[in-house]
């Protein structure tokens, strides 16, 4: 039982990590991102490279990975998205499953369809880690929590207190406003198109490491968008209790139902929270009917 | 100036005459008209990794038979089309194959092919010899009279269960098993899994059962529940992918069981040799001798990849592709030229060969078109890998009558 708490806690905590992409990007600009997941794989696999050609120091091949997300992150909203400005937000929405098609062709095309272990590859192992009560949990799992927290809170603190997190909050408000009182909302999407790219790629390298890390991992994408839709698009905080719910109820259904079930799960979820309560658990009533 | 165009006109046209009479002459003594099989893959896609290795070692062999001559003069020419396992890829590569006179059609794919691929080559009246995965409609009683299998997982209810619990109820000693059976949810797998189910039962083995979704990303929970269970072995059934989650989530999660890893669709070396390197609870599961071990008739096989440039690595599945050659080779020179389709199912309906020291010997009746199977079972200690026990290799016949263990294939003999 303590064991199956511990398999909820670490899914919630990817869950978590891949929300707050989704989050960001939709308070910044009203984008539903669907190629979050290729994003989080893409991140995985510039591990994989830097990690391949730089052996034997893998906190290089992290940091690596973190800076190319972040121009990734400009280069995406600067090139791809801008010149979508004043199109349809679906037309935007569409743009965003041609990167999920063309990503996941590009990255079988480069690496193939072989299930990798980013573990192998940086040295690191996900060795067991025995704690007290039974409980058994890898070091990438305990580092998938642990990292969902800190990225978490410091994204908060950040919207909180850090200018530039205060001008992404009154675009989210306001974009118009925000604009007129002199706040370059350009500048605020680039940064949360950075944003949302380094969550997925800090999920990409946790779940490279711990479960897998090939083409297909990028349908984890779909199902996390259960998390934020359950918890309200716009809400940070929401994120906390709905990415807990999705993931005993699937942990759940997998161990006492059938591993079949278990899979639509969260995209059961989404389809029951839009009919019932489409701005979510803690999201904004208006913001829904305005979508 | 006149003179001179017309003169190097006929000076270039008695060349280029000279020239084709040589080619022609080159080509009608060098080679007679060729054997044509047609040869339908997953070589890419979810299912390509060993479909594509062992298709491979088939087209080097191919190769290193035509550079000795073919058969008789004879040149094998193979025509390759790529399936991605899907049903209707399968049909129309057949069809394609039929337009081209092929005389027999090769499946190197998943399951989900063979449906289509027999239905169409029936209709074509076509032999069809399956590779990698038996089809029931070449299993006994009453076999389909044009399908055949080399397939190294057998009829998927009876080898693959008869020799994987065998070596375990070896290796367990008489002590209490508690299997975690874990299956992808596909048709053959289901039954293969079912089948381990029934051979652990036989012998008392208490079973954990769990069937697994392809699409289904991580088996954490999956290994939870198998540890939770106090399962002391491990086996899978189905497609490769799986196959390595459940080993990592087992491994993450500190079990010390005993992991039967059943590599049907990708290599021994990708498994043992790096992913689970120097791991001694992890029992690799081979189908020929893998190239890890270094015999010496590894080496011709080693030469042939690099001389024509396999695009994998050399690994188990590749030799089990080269093996596969022979059987084709060996088919083709008793039927003898021209080989039309009668030939070809008179021949393969009494058809046998040994095959060792690296691989198992292949017999088929008019009843059987299957035959026996035969797996290896290695593993890591001190720094090696070794066969698990002394006589690692357990085989069984098509009716699930089991025919091991044995020290080494020159022990498989043919009955």
């Amino acid at each position: 039982m303590v064991q199956f708490g511990v398999n909820v806690i670490v899914l919630a905590s990817i869950y978590a990590l891949l929300g707050i992409g989704f989050v960001i990007l939709y308070r910044a600009s009203r984008v539903i991102n669907l190629a979050h997941g290729e994003f989080m794989m893409l991140g995985g696999y510039i591990v994989f490279f830097l990690a391949s050609v730089i052996h034997g120091s893998p906190a290089l091949a992290f940091i690596g990975a973190i800076i190319i997300s972040v121009l990734l992150g400009a280069f995406i909203y600067l090139v791809l998205l801008r010149p979508m400005i004043g199109q349809p937000i679906v037309s935007t929405i569409m743009v965003t499953i041609g990167i999920s098609i063309l990503l996941r062709g590009l990255a079988t095309l480069t690496w193939g369809p072989t299930i990798r272990s980013l573990s192998v590859t940086t040295g690191i192992r996900n060795s067991p880690i025995f704690l007290p009560m039974g409980i058994t949990v890898s070091t990438y799992e305990l580092a998938t929590v642990i990292m969902a927290v800190l990225f978490l809170s410091g994204l908060l603190l950040f919207l909180k207190y850090i200018r530039q997190g205060i001008q992404m909050r009154a675009v989210a408000e306001n974009a118009l406003l925000a604009s007129q009182r002199g706040i370059n909302i350009f500048a605020v999407f680039v940064i949360a198109w950075s944003i949302a790219i380094v969550s997925a790629t800090v999920a990409g390298i946790l779940y490279g490491s711990n479960v897998r890390l090939d083409p297909e991992i990028g349908f984890l994408g779909l199902k996390a968008l259960a998390v934020p839709i359950v918890g309200g698009m716009d809400s940070l905080t929401g994120l906390i209790p709905a990415a807990l719910i999705v993931a005993l109820l699937e942990v759940f259904f997998l161990t006492y139902v059938s591993p079949q079930v278990s899979e639509s799960i969260p995209l059961i979820l989404l389809l029951i929270v839009l009919l019932i309560r489409p701005w979510g658990l803690m999201g904004t009533k208006e913001e829904i009917e305005r979508v | 100036m006149r003179k001179i165009v017309v003169f190097t006109l006929a000076l270039l046209v008695v060349a280029l005459a000279l020239f084709a009479c040589s080619t022609s002459t080159s080509t009608t003594t060098a080679t007679k008209e060729p054997y044509k099989i047609g040869f339908t893959a997953a070589m890419t896609g979810p299912g390509a990794a060993g479909q594509l290795e062992s298709t491979e070692g088939f087209r080097i062999f191919i190769e290193t038979l035509n550079a000795r001559g073919g058969i008789n003069g004879h040149p094998v020419q193979v025509i390759y089309e790529d399936d991605r396992a899907e049903g209707a890829r399968a049909v129309a590569n057949v069809k394609k194959f039929e337009s081209l006179g092929v005389q027999m059609i090769a499946v190197d794919s998943l399951s989900s092919v063979y449906a289509g691929v027999i239905g169409e080559a029936s209709r074509a009246n076509l032999p069809v010899i399956t590779f990698s995965i038996s089809p029931a409609e070449a299993a006994p009683p009453n076999p389909n009279p044009l399908v055949f299998s080399v397939g190294h997982t057998g009829i998927s209810e009876t080898h693959p269960a008869v020799m994987l619990i065998g070596m375990i109820k070896t290796l367990a000693k008489g002590q209490p098993v508690v299997l975690a059976n874990m299956v992808a949810d596909l048709p053959l797998a289901r039954k293969a899994g079912e089948g381990y189910t029934r051979e652990a039962k036989k012998y008392g083995m208490e079973v954990i059962y769990e069937v697994v979704p392809m699409s289904m990303l991580d088996l954490t929970p999956v290994a939870t529940k198998f540890i939770n269970g106090k399962a002391n072995y491990l086996v899978y059934g189905g497609p490769g992918g799986p196959a390595y989650l459940i080993g990592d989530a087992m491994l993450k999660l500190g079990w010390k069981g005993t992991y039967m890893v059943g590599l049907a669709g990708s290599s021994f070396e990708q498994a043992m040799g790096e992913k689970w390197k120097g791991v001694e609870t992890f029992i690799g599961q081979v189908q020929t001798e893998p190239p890890m071990l270094n015999f010496p008739e590894h080496k011709p096989i080693a030469d042939a990849a690099q001389k024509y440039s396999a695009s994998v690595p050399m690994n188990h599945k590749l030799v089990d592709g080269w093996f596969n050659g022979l059987v084709v080779e060996s088919i083709l020179k008793k039927a003898g030229w021209p080989a039309d389709t009668a030939k070809l199912v008179n021949v393969m309906n009494n058809f046998s060969i040994e095959r060792a020291p690296l691989a198992p010997p292949v017999k088929w009746t008019p009843n059987d078109h299957v035959g026996d199977r035969w797996n290896g079972f290695y593993t890591w200690r001190g720094g090696k890998v070794v066969p698990v026990v002394d006589k690692h290799w357990y085989g069984s016949s098509s009716t699930g009558e089991s025919l091991g263990p044995v020290k080494s294939l020159k022990d498989a003999k043919i009955k």
